[in-house]
């Protein structure tokens, strides 16, 4: 999978739960999935049952705390899949 | 004394939607409460009053220097929900349950005695952001004798954090108001705003000499970044330990040195 592959999933799997659409509409690696893309707390566990669906890997809790970004939540998963 | 908040919204759809999963109950719940949900009348309640509780305690946990990162399970929350622990701290907790709005509000506190609440609804497409702030302003304007136009809520940036910055503080003329922290919430129609007073019981009056009566709350080797720049509030509180010689009584003792 090449990282713009993994870009592309992981826009597709913020998407329901985003507020600024603007900002997915501009979404970069730096994007902050909280307060670029305004994804709430109860939402952001969602993201990552949907991470571990999609890309079929596990993650763990403290993988979970280093995703801040879209870029964090892509090198993760360029790393476990 | 240091509080945090959360608000639950019910009935908001991707509310609903994932505390029907096994796996999102799993994600949140500690096994001792995973066994106290299988036994609650209504878990889906139940499961959103552990996680705005945790989520109230987690508030509270950075203002204290910890970092409980992503890992709701390793806050673990009292059956009675009237306490929340991680790892050697023990916080104080209040749920509340408005069947009739369909949310769930958690406050989590250093001290025992509920903090000032405040849960609104909101029109549908409000700035959600701006509504808490104003709501904190509104109720803590009468409590500090002043107009809610006076008061300003501010984050300051902090690298690092899950969204950037740190917690909101409260101004007014552009400094800190003292003995005061605050939380802000907001989910789906709702927005809540707590603050709780420190030990001088009145919100906004710089801490007096208390003699027999201090306590010390919260001992820090240094001030949080969020309260050292703030003008008045960390000079007021060492005006106060030294007013009270050795016994010191200030939500925040900043030792020098």
């Amino acid at each position: 999978m090449t990282q713009q592959e993994a870009i592309d999933k992981v826009v597709t799997i913020l998407k329901p739960f985003v507020r600024n659409t603007d900002a997915l509409a501009s979404v970069a690696m730096e994007t902050s999935i909280l307060k670029d893309l305004k994804v709430n707390s109860a939402r952001l566990v969602d993201v990552v049952l949907e991470i571990e669906d999609t890309f079929g890997i596990e993650v763990k809790d403290e993988d979970a705390d280093k995703v801040k970004t879209v870029g964090d939540a892509v090198q993760l998963i360029l790393a476990k899949a | 004394m240091y509080v945090g908040n959360d608000v639950v919204d019910l009935e908001e759809p991707d509310n609903a939607r994932a505390v029907r999963r096994d796996r999102f109950r799993d994600r949140i719940c500690a096994p001792s409460e995973r066994d106290a949900l299988a036994g609650a009348g209504d878990p889906a309640v139940r499961l959103w009053c552990l996680f705005a509780a945790k989520e109230a305690a987690y508030k509270v946990l950075v203002k204290l220097g910890r970092d409980p990162g992503f890992a709701h399970r390793r806050l673990v929350v009292s059956d009675a929900m009237d306490e929340v622990r991680f790892e050697d701290v023990v916080l104080h907790l209040h749920v509340d349950v408005d069947h009739a709005r369909g949310l769930v509000h958690a406050v989590a506190s250093t001290h025992p005695e509920r903090p000032e609440c405040a849960v609104r609804s909101v029109d549908a497409g409000a700035d959600e952001s701006r509504e808490c702030r104003r709501l904190l302003s509104e109720t803590f304007a009468p409590l500090l004798g002043c107009a809610a136009s006076d008061l300003r809520i501010e984050r300051a940036q902090r690298p690092g954090t899950w969204d950037g910055y740190g917690p909101p503080v409260l101004l007014r003329a552009g400094c800190a108001v003292p003995d005061l922290d605050v939380s802000l919430s907001h989910d789906g129609r709702f927005v809540a705003a707590v603050g709780t007073c420190g030990p001088s019981g009145r919100a906004g009056r710089a801490p007096q000499a208390l003699g027999e009566s201090a306590q010390a709350v919260g001992v820090l080797d240094a001030a949080p970044p969020w309260l050292g720049d703030r003008c008045g509030a960390e000079s007021r509180a060492g005006d106060a330990a030294r007013d009270a010689g050795d016994r010191v009584g200030v939500a925040v003792r900043v030792r020098r040195g």
